[in-house]
């Protein structure tokens, strides 16, 4: 299995796929960064208000996390998430592939109560994190050109 | 861990109207992400809402574009949807 990760200019790896859970029936549209210093896949606040998750019905994680800024934040749990990517296409494939990763549960960051209009903090919202619950399957990880290579 | 299970989909389980949906959606992202420098002389510190790589909606919160979208009468998850910052960023994780 091999997923392909784009290389930005700043060497930030993003990878587009589908979420889908049960407060949404049918998959939406989401961006993530690849984050291997993050334990827990994680979709930060932009996403959240995107998606229209609501938070209010959601658990708190049992255990807090603590953020690169040096914050401890106490994510909720986002049970029963699938997320869909498309895996790379092989020559002889006509179309590509697309698999389903369950998750019993990630974690969600609620939206700030009032919206961000600092240019710098509005990047603290963006970009869901890709974390290592799931980067963990992937074996190999294979630099070229604009491209991180995940290989199973 | 909480990744439990992994399906992976063929022709006969996988609508082919969704794919091509997400196939647009996912090069609407890529074309954001290639042409960030050009959107940012434009568009900067401002979220974007992009179809078919044309910028149509631009607001200064996330709320309010997904309100802007909502109010013509389409929907959110057919548009790729971005923050651009005045300047680029690296981010510490």
């Amino acid at each position: 299995m091999e997923i392909v990760a784009f290389l930005d200019d700043s060497h930030h790896a993003h990878i587009i796929g589908f979420i889908s859970c049960s407060q949404f029936s049918h998959a939406k549209p989401i961006h993530f960064i690849v984050d291997s210093g993050s334990s827990t896949t994680t979709l930060l606040g932009d996403d959240v208000t995107r998606l229209g998750i609501n938070c209010a019905g959601l658990q708190p994680a049992p255990v807090p996390c603590l953020t690169a800024s040096g914050t401890t934040v106490t994510p909720y749990v986002l049970p029963d998430v699938d997320l869909l990517f498309t895996l790379r296409q092989r020559w002889f494939e006509r179309r590509p592939d697309v698999t389903t990763f369950h998750f019993a549960s990630l974690h969600c960051n609620p939206p700030p109560t009032q919206p961000v209009f600092i240019p710098e903090e509005g990047y603290l919202q963006t970009c869901s994190l890709l974390g290592m619950d799931f980067l963990s399957i992937f074996k190999t990880w294979a630099f070229k050109r604009r491209e991180l290579i995940l290989r199973t | 861990m909480t990744l439990v299970e992994i399906r992976k989909h063929t022709d006969h389980t996988f609508d082919r109207q969704l794919l091509q949906k997400y196939s647009r959606v996912r090069d609407d992202y890529f074309w954001i992400l290639r042409n960030k420098e050009t959107l940012r002389q434009k568009y900067a510190n401002k979220y974007i809402a992009v179809q078919n790589k044309t910028v149509e909606f631009v607001a200064d919160t996330i709320p309010q574009i997904t309100w802007k979208i909502k109010q013509s009468g389409k929907q959110v998850e057919d548009y790729a949807i971005e923050y651009i910052g005045e300047h680029p960023v690296n981010f510490l994780f």
